[in-house]
């Protein structure tokens, strides 16, 4: 038995959670959901395994979903992480190149893209760890 | 008899369709004490990657075709996922910084600045990451 790769949420916008979600859970992900950094952080702390985090950018304030991808980039083992946003701007896409995030989409999001990206990376860092033993 | 490679020399791989670029790439890495391969094109490049290791890797984005150097560099990522794999874009903008990111590369450069200066930036940028002493 294969278990379902755990994916988690960030969006202040219920419709966009609600959605997001709905599309995730039918291409087999377990999804968690989280509408602030703050509840994101929590659950992150909780280090519970999740294999990717979507995460938009502005929510309590302008470009906090930086600190949710820095926090998600702090577990091992790390999931994918992505931003995503309708705001995007020389700064916090300059910030995210730096943070090493892994794919940044902008809002209205390509879903087909989305998913392909995330299959892909998600491929990445298994066999990466692989590697590294 | 050819004689083993020195792992303490980083391999370093400059892909840029224009030479005096890529001479002033070679130039600036040499005096970092790094071993440079220099590409003019895809082809090239690719042959250099499938007999080589690199832990560096410069990319113009307008290698053979313009847009070529992004789908190059989300190669190199692939095969070298710890390597330094860096783009020089026509501009720092939001989409090449995403495409930067999406396409797995660590640093974008404005190849609108001076060869030597953006090399010896990306020096420095590199000896910053974990694990990467040796480059002076």
């Amino acid at each position: 038995m294969t278990t379902a790769p755990h994916l988690l949420l960030v969006d202040d916008e219920p419709n966009v959670l609600l959605t997001l979600g709905m599309i995730f859970e039918l291409d087999g992900y377990k999804v968690s959901k989280a509408k602030s950094c703050a509840e994101a952080l929590k659950l992150l702390r909780k280090r519970i395994l999740f294999d990717a985090v979507i995460t938009d950018l502005n929510m309590e304030r302008h470009d906090v979903g930086l600190d949710v991808a820095r926090a998600a980039m702090l577990l091992d083992p790390r999931p994918v992480v992505v931003i995503c946003t309708g705001y995007a701007d020389l700064g916090n896409t300059q910030a995210a190149l730096d943070m090493r995030v892994d794919y940044f989409a902008t809002k209205p999001v390509d879903l087909d893209e989305l998913k392909r990206a995330i299959r892909r990376l998600k491929q990445r860092n298994v066999l990466t760890r692989k590697i590294a033993g | 008899m050819t004689s083993a490679p020195n792992p303490e020399v980083k391999l370093a791989l400059v892909v840029h369709p224009d030479l005096s670029v890529l001479s002033k790439f070679q130039e600036t890495f040499k005096q970092a004490g790094m071993t440079t391969l220099l590409a003019r094109d895809l082809p090239t490049a690719l042959v250099a990657l499938s007999q080589n290791n690199f832990e560096v890797a410069v990319i113009s984005w307008r290698v053979s075709e313009s847009g070529d150097g992004w789908a190059l560099g989300a190669t190199l990522r692939r095969i070298f996922p710890s390597a330094f794999v860096v783009v020089l874009a026509n501009e720092t903008s939001v989409p090449t910084l995403k495409e930067a990111i999406n396409q797995g590369f660590d640093r974008l450069y404005d190849e609108s600045h001076r060869p030597e200066d953006v090399a010896a930036q990306i020096i420095v940028d590199y000896s910053k990451r974990p694990g990467a002493a040796g480059v002076h």
